[in-house]
């Protein structure tokens, strides 16, 4: 008698927790983040306090769930195998804007913010960074992660090797490279592996950005811009890392903070690695603009890195969660505490007084964009995958000798065809 | 009698018929969804644009889809013709029992029970220019290969990787070192009485009896070599300038560059490649096997 009373209470009581529980959870809106700003990020620490202090504010209400995802390739691929498809890849995502992602803007299930970006919220991104992810006029991503990519000096390794400045002509740009291998080590990082050949990608930017001033990406790829920017690079290989050919990022990330390369390019991003992983290196850094090959001076890569995106949803409060997340996200509180602690640059400005080292990097980057006579976008951003993809291949054929600047050229306007 | 056999055929169809569902949704249609989208234009996300066998066109004459067709090509050829004969040498030495043989058996078939990706990764290293393995065993015999970049120079790349791949024979062991343990014993008595030495005896009896094993693993391991992609993908990723690049790579590709119609039409030619080098390698060696003849 009395474990039946004892059953039926619990019994009932159980039934009241579940309702009680499917009640709040029904209440509730659960927003999933699919981020690569995560585990060893420079990023991951700060987005994670940002993401657990809105969540805190919001209990009950709004939570949001971030999904690890820390392989940029990798995450990539899923953002835009979900939208073919025909699913969403998550609430919130991120993906770089170039002419093949600008498909994602036909796709139904990326929410377009053009009616929600007013008021003090659109007053807080550059107007042109605006009219750049406009397409058609629709803003179905929000610029956020700025990339610029200079050069990198190893000033230590410079004076080692008899160079007591940054390199300002191309013809001194050589001769500290002469130098600095007759030391035993390789001048410049390259990486021609991974999706985008990055590294090399960037030095090929740079190059032709000297050559063909800011509308460079504007001739056609077999322009004798590219041919001869191509033998400069073909020239810079001779100076590179052994492993170049094939090798991914990490690997002349590696090198540099190593102290096997001097001469490098990358973005802030890399600022605050660097300091943790490489700090002699990181105290003798300089940073500049590439030596004018062309007729071009002062001339400095900067690009939109990430966007951000929202899958579209019918639901009005589905959709006011989201916005009331990407609005704290894109405030210039959250952007600067990202931002200082990773050293990565953002279009939503902020105001912040350079004490750190990492932050003394992040203004000179900064002054250098201030400073330059011009931006461009790198190779990938300006010509989409599919060309930074056959420009990864082909080029360490090309360094090679096993086929010409005409042919390679030929062959990524090929891809570009597509 | 008749209804007992038509109750019985009820059965069998009701019993079939999940697995039959699960074929169909899972098999045929992405089958004949792939075959649409190759004769389509199509980037993903939008609607399709039908343009009859361009894409097929567009492969035919591309340099880069040659040459994975040719990689896949020495890709089967290597897992049929190198790993599995390796992988009869052992399983025929282990088969004699020699001193330590059943841990030998374990260590070769340990690497079928590690992630692709980690052995990739391993072999990476292993290749390595500037603190790899192979340079370090090497250097001292040839100087100039003491930074030798095997993954990174087109022409030892492809080598590099499918050297790697045939070592691992673990799994056609077993099944070469399960089948001869059926072979029956009474053939290796009368040969030995017949004054055969064991050489002989793995030639003139092991071999033979295994022949429909072995059809078997260099089928599974053709159709294996075929369909390549991890390894190189994580080593190589098909470069560079594409001497190790496989269909799969040139399909991953081409999803990776939102060019779905030529991936279905990458997809339909892999599935054709491969069937097609089933069906020519069942024809040549056929699929009997004396091993069934012999039990019965």
């Amino acid at each position: 008698m009395r474990t039946s009373k004892v059953l039926k209470f619990l019994t009932t009581l159980g039934v009241v927790l579940t309702l009680v529980g499917a009640q709040a959870a029904a209440q509730e809106i659960v927003l999933t983040w699919p981020c690569i700003w995560v585990g060893g990020d420079a990023k991951a620490a700060p987005v994670k306090e940002i993401v657990d202090a809105f969540n805190a504010a919001n209990v009950g209400k709004i939570r949001v769930d971030i999904e690890a995802q820390p392989n940029y390739d990798a995450y990539e691929q899923k953002i835009r195998t979900s939208l073919a498809a025909g699913t969403s890849p998550g609430d919130i995502f991120t993906f770089k804007l170039n002419p093949a992602t600008s498909e994602f803007y036909k796709s139904p299930l990326v929410m377009d913010f053009s009616k929600d970006l007013t008021g003090t919220w659109a007053k807080s991104f550059p107007a042109a960074s605006i009219k750049q992810a406009t397409i058609k006029g629709q803003l179905k991503s929000l610029p956020f992660e700025v990339g610029v990519t200079p050069v990198w000096y190893n000033m230590a390794l410079l004076k080692k090797a008899g160079v007591t400045k940054v390199p300002a002509t191309s013809a001194e740009f050589w001769a500290a490279a002469d130098k600095l291998k007759a030391l035993g080590i390789s001048p410049i990082a390259q990486n021609t592996g991974g999706t985008n050949a990055y590294i090399t990608m960037l030095w090929f930017t740079q190059i032709a950005a000297t050559r063909g001033g800011e509308n460079v990406w504007s001739k056609p790829i077999t322009d004798p811009v590219f041919v001869e920017s191509l033998k400069d690079l073909k020239k810079m290989f001779s100076y590179a890392n052994v492993d170049s050919v094939g090798a991914a990022p990490a690997i002349a990330n590696g090198h540099f903070l190593k102290e096997e390369s001097a001469i490098y390019s990358n973005g802030s991003w890399r600022l605050a690695p660097s300091e943790k992983d490489g700090p002699a290196v990181f105290s003798n850094l300089a940073f500049d603009y590439l030596p004018s090959f062309g007729t071009y001076k002062n001339s400095v890569p900067m690009f939109l890195q990430a966007m951000l995106a929202a899958g579209e949803t019918k639901d009005p409060a589905r959709r006011a969660a989201i916005i009331t997340f990407l609005k704290v996200l894109t405030s210039p509180d959250s952007v600067k505490k990202i931002s200082l602690a990773s050293g990565a640059m953002f279009t939503v400005p902020f105001t912040f007084q350079a004490a750190t080292p990492v932050e003394k990097g992040m203004q000179r980057f900064m002054d250098l964009v201030q400073k330059a006579s011009f931006t461009v976008p790198n190779l990938e951003v300006a010509l989409g995958p599919a060309a930074v993809a056959e420009f990864g291949q082909l080029i360490s054929k090309y360094v090679a000798g096993e086929t010409t600047e005409a042919d390679m050229l030929k062959a990524i306007a090929k891809k570009l065809e597509d | 009698m008749a209804r007992s056999r038509n109750r019985n055929g009820l059965y069998i169809v009701l019993f079939l018929l999940p697995v039959l569902i699960l074929f169909v949704l899972f098999f045929v249609f992405p089958l004949f969804f792939t075959a649409q989208t190759s004769v389509m234009k199509w980037k993903g996300i939008g609607d399709m644009e039908f343009i009859g066998l361009r894409n097929f066109e567009r492969l035919f004459t591309d340099d880069t889809f040659q040459m994975a067709l040719g990689n896949n090509l020495i890709w089967a050829l290597a897992s049929g013709f190198i790993q599995v004969p390796l992988a009869l040498l052992v399983a025929i030495l282990l088969n004699r029992k020699p001193k330590g043989w059943g841990a030998f058996r374990t260590i070769f078939f340990l690497p079928n029970v590690i992630s692709a990706v980690a052995i990739a990764m391993m072999w990476t290293q292993v290749y390595n220019p500037n603190h790899g393995l192979l340079n370090a065993l090497l250097a001292p015999i040839f100087p100039d290969l003491a930074h030798y970049h095997w993954l990174g120079v087109p022409a030892t790349a492809l080598a590099a990787i499918i050297a790697q791949s045939v070592l691992y024979i673990g799994y056609f062991m077993i099944i070469l070192m399960a089948a001869a343990t059926n072979i029956p014993i009474e053939l290796y008595e009368a040969a030995e009485l017949d004054g055969a030495t064991r050489t002989q005896q793995e030639f003139a009896i092991t071999i033979p009896m295994l022949r429909g094993t072995l059809v078997t693993s260099a089928t599974l391991a053709m159709a294996y070599g075929i369909r390549h992609f991890e390894a190189t993908f994580l080593m190589t990723g098909g470069g560079p300038a594409y001497s190790t690049t496989t269909m799969g790579i040139v399909l991953f590709q081409q999803m990776d560059e939102l060019q779905y119609g030529r991936a279905g039409a990458v997809a339909l030619i892999l599935i054709a490649f491969g069937t097609g080098m089933i069906v020519l390698l069942r024809a040549i060696f056929g699929s009997k096997d004396p091993m069934s003849d012999a039990s019965q």
